[in-house]
């Protein structure tokens, strides 16, 4: 039998024992198989991490068992044979390029990436004697890099869908097959109701398998089961292994142990989905057909993972909530539509700022009165934006209803509206432009407002007179009122400072430009001014719109 | 379309001059109300606020200079405006506010005056 020592002696010039001396000290392992298939040589450091105390136990058993003691793999997860072991492959005559292996041992499931590197030793005739595998753990490395794709991965999923399922899908996929085999996500709400919302398994065949176990098990989850313990504590569970009896412990039933046993589950982990202070769910990680057993550093990622699909849960809600909010909030500003007015026709304008913003309100807001004796026109605009001015806003609307019973003047509504802004705490001021609709003929009255526009049938441009005092500010303020005719083929605007200050490349959109508009469009009906109003806005307007827009256009209709 | 906003604040005697520059809108009004808070404090007597150099103003700053004269008005104090460019001025004729706020052309008309 060949050692190294001889055949150091006999391939490297002598110095047989110094080269023995120097493979022993190695960090890698070595080892040296002869043609007969015979392991001859092998290192402390191939001999710890084969699992042998000596080169004498290691040789007593045959190559072929050693290898069936193992799951092994290529990187991308293909399974390997002994024909493919670089040292196999230069024996056989074949190229022996370096193999990655990945491999997880049947008994332990332990789990190790290892480089493997052969080089023939030819003897002085030049005829192959013998191969050299030097095997570079990588483990640590790889496992590391594996982890760091998972998480890469796992951002970038969760920012690729809006839709919450399809995101909590893609998640668990993410971590299947690289830290586990099978990945199922469980929604779980404060009275313990479940939801599955996703599974993934690498074996899509068994991945309906475990959709039939999951439906086995109770819409509400038992507080002394995993997932109960793990949602209530919000502690991780890690089981290094599931033993028959603890599949037995917790089976929900015959054909729920039959699958959890034909599922034959190695080793599986149960992980809080917690965010900002809060479970939303649980996620379960587990692994059958690699053998593999999870260990602290995949719990580590598994906690991560659920902590990035918690945010996500968090985010989908809290985005769902605030839609709510807004739109709510928002139909507290306007009519959800505008009532008829006999003898008048009137539309209206509305774009809300901030459309890229989460809470789509502000503190433009239109009204149309036609409950008493009278209709009457309310066009306003609240200083602040966001969630309290929308507050104010209904409230000065409903303000204006009840004010219009009593007293259908415009200027007495303008005071009531005065005065619940001043009965406030604190500081609201508030512009806005009040009419009455009477046979072609407006009675206006302003605070603070734009003036209200007048185009005729020619496209000559008026302005209403002058306000007065804004709402909310003044203690000794009075408000006037002024009749103005609007002649048949006219038409009124009232809108909110939102659009004539809105923004272009150079300047700002202005009045001018506002009463050209009017007077191109002399003649053209409510609707269809408003149309070319707004398209005439966004064409002009550079950038995001800063304010909101508010118009209604009335026009008389004697027909 | 972008246009700085700046503030700059100087006493002479017992009044404080905050002078204003640029654009003053929804972006920019927080800046002149931390402005005008701490000229408050300052305990100068008369503020004054120059609006000449002022390009552009909507109704968020106009609602800064109106609460900034309804505290200050609280404590016996006097808030004045310095006339602004055209659209300024009227946005302070529209909203009547030009009525109850002592405009002047120059702040020195306030400082010499006092």
């Amino acid at each position: 039998m060949l050692d190294a020592g001889s055949l150091g002696e006999r391939f490297l010039d002598g110095g047989g024992a110094e080269f023995t001396v120097l493979l022993e000290t190695l960090g890698e392992a070595v080892t040296i198989r002869d043609v007969n298939d015979e392991i001859v040589y092998a290192n402390r450091a191939a001999l710890r991490q084969l699992g042998f105390e000596s080169l004498e136990k290691l040789q007593r058993r045959p190559l072929v068992a050693l290898m069936d003691e193992y799951v092994v793999h290529d990187e991308h997860g293909r399974p390997l044979t002994m024909a493919d072991i670089p040292s196999v492959r230069l024996l056989n005559g074949e190229p022996a390029e370096p193999l990655l292996i990945h491999t997880v041992h049947q008994t332990t499931g332990a789990s190790r990436w290892q480089l493997l590197k052969a080089a023939g030793l030819r003897d002085t005739a030049d005829r192959l004697v013998a191969a050299v595998t030097v095997i570079e753990d990588l483990t640590a490395v790889k496992t590391a890099e594996v982890h760091m794709r998972i998480l890469s991965e796992s951002g970038r999923v969760l920012a690729s869908s809006l839709d919450l399922h399809q995101t909590l899908a893609n998640v668990a996929e993410v971590g299947v097959p690289g830290l586990a085999d099978w990945c199922v996500v469980d929604l779980i709400d404060e009275d313990l109701n479940r939801e599955h919302v996703a599974i993934a398994h690498r074996d899509a065949g068994r991945r309906d398998l475990v959709a039939r176990l999951r439906e086995l098990e109770p819409v509400r989850v038992d507080p002394e089961s995993t997932a109960g313990r793990v949602f209530t504590s919000g502690e991780s569970q890690l089981f290094f292994d599931v033993p028959d009896e603890h599949l037995f412990r917790v089976a929900a039933g015959k054909e729920h142990l039959q699958i959890l046993r034909a599922l034959a589950i190695r080793s599986a982990v149960a992980v809080p989905m917690r965010t900002r202070g809060r479970t939303v769910g649980v996620m379960t990680f587990g692994t059958s057909e690699s053998q593999r057993r999870l260990t602290a550093v995949d719990l580590d990622l598994a906690e991560q993972l659920a902590g990035r699909a918690a945010m996500a849960v968090d985010n989908s809600r809290l985005h769902t909530t605030l839609s709510l909010v807004s739109e709510t909030l928002q139909q507290s500003l306007r009519p959800s539509e505008l009532p008829p007015v006999p003898g008048w026709e009137v539309a209206a304008l509305y774009r809300p700022a901030g459309a890229s913003q989460r809470i789509k309100v502000g503190g433009d807001f239109y009204e149309l009165l036609t409950d008493g004796e009278a209709c009457l026109a309310l066009i306003g605009d609240v200083t602040g934006h966001g969630v309290n001015a929308a507050t104010l806003t209904a409230l000065l609307r409903h303000g204006a209803h009840f004010a219009s019973r009593l007293e259908p003047e415009p200027a007495a509504i303008l005071n009531e509206l005065d005065e619940l802004l001043r009965q406030r705490s604190e500081t609201w001021l508030c512009t806005a432009l009040c009419a009455r609709l009477e046979p072609e003929e407006l009675v206006l009255s302003s605070a603070g407002h734009p003036p209200a526009l007048i185009v005729d049938a020619t496209g000559t441009v008026t302005e209403a007179p002058d306000p007065g005092p804004l709402l909310g500010a003044f203690s000794d303020a009075e408000w006037a009122q002024h009749r103005v005719a609007i002649p048949h083929g006219g038409l009124a605007l009232l809108y909110t400072d939102g659009v004539t200050e809105t923004s272009g490349v150079n300047d700002r959109f202005g009045t001018d430009r506002l009463k050209q508009l009017l007077s191109a469009h002399a003649g053209a009906d409510p609707d269809t001014l408003l149309d070319a109003l707004d398209h005439a806005l966004v064409a002009f307007r550079h950038g995001e719109p800063h304010d909101d827009i508010a118009a209604l256009a009335l026009a008389p209709n004697p027909a | 379309m972008q246009s700085d906003f700046r503030v700059e604040l100087r006493t002479e005697g017992r009044a404080a001059i905050i002078a204003v520059s640029g654009e003053l809108d929804l972006a920019s009004s927080p800046v002149l109300d931390t402005e005008l808070e701490r000229a408050a404090d300052s305990g100068s007597e008369l503020l004054v606020l120059d609006l000449r150099r002022l390009d552009f103003m909507d109704s968020t700053g106009l609602s800064i200079i109106v609460k900034a004269h309804q505290r200050l008005a609280e404590n016996g104090r006097v808030l004045s405006l310095v006339r602004g460019p055209q659209q300024v001025q009227r946005l302070l004729d529209l909203t009547g506010v030009a009525e109850r706020i002592q405009l002047v052309d120059t702040p020195e008309e306030i400082v010499d005056g006092a």
